[in-house]
């Protein structure tokens, strides 16, 4: 290769490379809505990429839980977006609280079944959900993806 | 080459990146590759309650293939230079 057509370190701060976020922390976020968080130690031009200290977070309604997931190498084309995250902000919102991974896994399935009796449930109160169920029923829709 | 040119010429103005997934991102653009890969900066998402995971996500990489449309600011869309642009790609000029 011509040495001559290296990218400079200037050409890597003005390019979409990923390079500027090695080893910073980083979320990375998955067509089927995950999202991961860990350090980015490798990647390609596919977006490719190595996590280190990957840990899945699981969000539900207000609760969220970190699982921790390890080393992970995360083929590109389930890459949807990936985030440098800020350290001197809060990652999430003040009101959401951290829960166990038991504890959001049951949250899970708990608005996974009343997703799937959704229609059935809205028939059966006469289409009148209490405000609760309607905001566990609208938190079940919001963590849909594609 | 068109659009990658035509989205050069836009780098560090304000747009809107809707996604796939519904998720629309605001930011500076701050480059764009081949593939149309997007790097964002300052970025905010429009519906930020319904997408908490993004408060401390300031920059951002999309991945070109999950875009949906690129929101451009009205001064940023000249069409007779595009459509002369065109007409001189589809001369293979």
């Amino acid at each position: 290769m011509n040495p001559m057509s290296w990218a400079t370190p200037d050409d890597v701060l003005l390019s979409t490379s990923l390079a500027t976020y090695l080893d910073k922390k980083i979320i990375v976020l998955l067509r089927d809505g995950r999202k991961l968080l860990g350090l980015l130690r490798s990647f390609d031009q596919f977006a490719n990429v190595v996590l280190e200290g990957a840990c899945e977070r699981v969000i539900v309604g207000d609760l969220y839980c970190d699982v921790p997931l390890g080393l992970y190498v995360i083929r590109g084309e389930n890459v949807v977006l990936i985030g440098e995250l800020d350290l001197g902000k809060e990652e999430l919102p003040p009101h959401m609280a951290c829960v166990s991974e038991a504890e959001i896994r049951k949250c899970w399935l708990i608005l996974d079944s009343m997703d799937h009796c959704g229609f059935l449930f809205a028939s059966f109160s006469g289409g009148k959900l209490s405000s609760e169920l309607a905001f566990l029923y609208s938190s079940c829709w919001h963590t849909r993806q594609f | 080459m068109l659009f990658f040119s035509y989205f050069k010429d836009l780098v560090g103005r304000e747009v809107t990146v809707e996604l796939k997934n519904d998720l629309a991102i605001r930011g500076t653009l701050h480059s764009v590759d081949q593939y149309l890969n997007i790097k964002l900066e300052n970025t905010r998402v429009v519906d930020q309650d319904k997408y908490p995971h993004m408060l401390s996500v300031r920059n951002c990489f999309i991945r070109g293939s999950v875009v949906r449309y690129v929101q451009l600011p009205p001064e940023g869309v000249d069409i007779e230079i595009l459509h002369d642009a065109t007409r001189r790609e589809a001369r293979g000029g």
